[in-house]
């Protein structure tokens, strides 16, 4: 079993600057008006872009569940999206920065973390009924070919089979990740940790820890 | 050759970053840093509008350029920084004679088709 920490419940309301001066909310608005005007602030800070490509994300998939959710309790709880969003905002920091060899002399390449854990949320748009909640990389990726293991925490929709989403989420993490070779990756940890769009007659509550799946490559 | 602004060889290398296949966007640093470098811009008279999203630092030897970079998903990102990277160190050598020290960073990697 793998302790994902879970974010911290003021974590949604994280100073500004973690989001290079703008807020969830603000992004959000940004998103709200179809980015236009263009903001060039937003629209060059790697923290926004990577909360942006969540938040868009996060609309295509969530009318539909939250409507899910209102259906099946008059009240709908919207704490699994906050869940997501206090997710987003921790992600989208820049973190450590991974090396990317080059053969060249004079060439120091690299990525953010923020931007690799912005690889690993966009395959959530690959398996239908889940939503990354928060992304980790464990090791030391900022050593060269030192192994690195990817966690990710994810909220499956109730009524979804969970070790099949489970299955389909992480064969779609590897597979984005082998495309650009930028971890050495020994393992996907996956943690289910909420179920959204669960009918209160079935004792709906959300963020117990439902199951814990990992495997190693 | 040597006597190019630091200003006009960043606007060469944002050209020569942009035209990278996989390459969408240059991106600022990070907010300390960007107003550092406002602030500084400002004492200088330059203003805002004259801050370049590429740092360059002039050696006697060589040139020194940073910058922050968003891809496309659609191409490796190892490619494309590799290829950015020669495109970089091409544009140095062609308007400064010098060789270039790179230190390039992928801050966001785009879903391609929006």
């Amino acid at each position: 079993m793998n302790d994902i920490s879970t974010p911290t419940p003021d974590a949604f309301g994280m100073e500004p600057d973690d989001l290079d001066g703008y807020t969830i909310e603000q992004l959000s608005d940004y998103l709200d008006s179809g980015r236009t005007p263009v903001n060039p602030e937003i629209e060059s800070s790697p923290g926004c872009r990577i909360a942006l490509d969540a938040l868009w994300r996060l609309r295509q998939l969530s009318p539909e569940l939250l409507a899910a959710d209102t259906r099946a309790e008059p009240e709908a709880d919207e704490s699994w999206v906050q869940s997501i969003l206090s997710g987003i905002t921790l992600d989208a920091r820049a973190g450590r920065r991974i090396p990317i060899p080059s053969p060249e002399v004079g060439a120091d390449l690299g990525i953010t973390e923020g931007a690799v854990r912005g690889m690993v949320r966009a395959a959530e748009s690959d398996v239908a009924g889940v939503l990354i909640g928060r992304v980790r990389i464990d090791g030391d990726p900022t050593e060269p070919g030192q192994p690195a293991t990817v966690c990710a925490e994810v909220s499956v929709a109730h009524g979804r089979e969970i070790p099949s989403a489970v299955d389909h989420l992480r064969a779609a993490i590897a597979s984005r990740l082998a495309d650009h070779a930028l971890l050495n990756l020994s393992g996907i940890d996956i943690v289910v940790h909420d179920l959204h769009g669960v009918p209160s007659s079935l004792g709906g509550r959300r963020g117990d820890g439902i199951g814990t799946e990992s495997e190693e490559h | 050759m040597s006597a190019i602004t630091n200003e006009l060889l960043a606007s060469r290398i944002e050209a020569a970053a942009l035209a990278v296949p996989g390459v969408a966007s240059l991106l600022r640093s990070g907010v300390g840093t960007r107003a550092v470098v406002d602030a500084g811009a400002r004492l200088l008279g330059l203003g805002e509008r004259g801050t370049s999203v590429v740092r360059i630092e002039r050696g006697s030897e060589a040139v020194s350029v940073e910058c922050s970079v968003g891809l496309v998903r659609t191409r490796s990102v190892v490619e494309t920084v590799h290829e950015l990277h020669r495109a970089i160190a091409t544009v140095v050598l062609e308007l400064t004679g010098l060789p270039a020290q790179v230190r390039i960073t992928v801050g966001h990697v785009d879903e391609a088709g929006r």
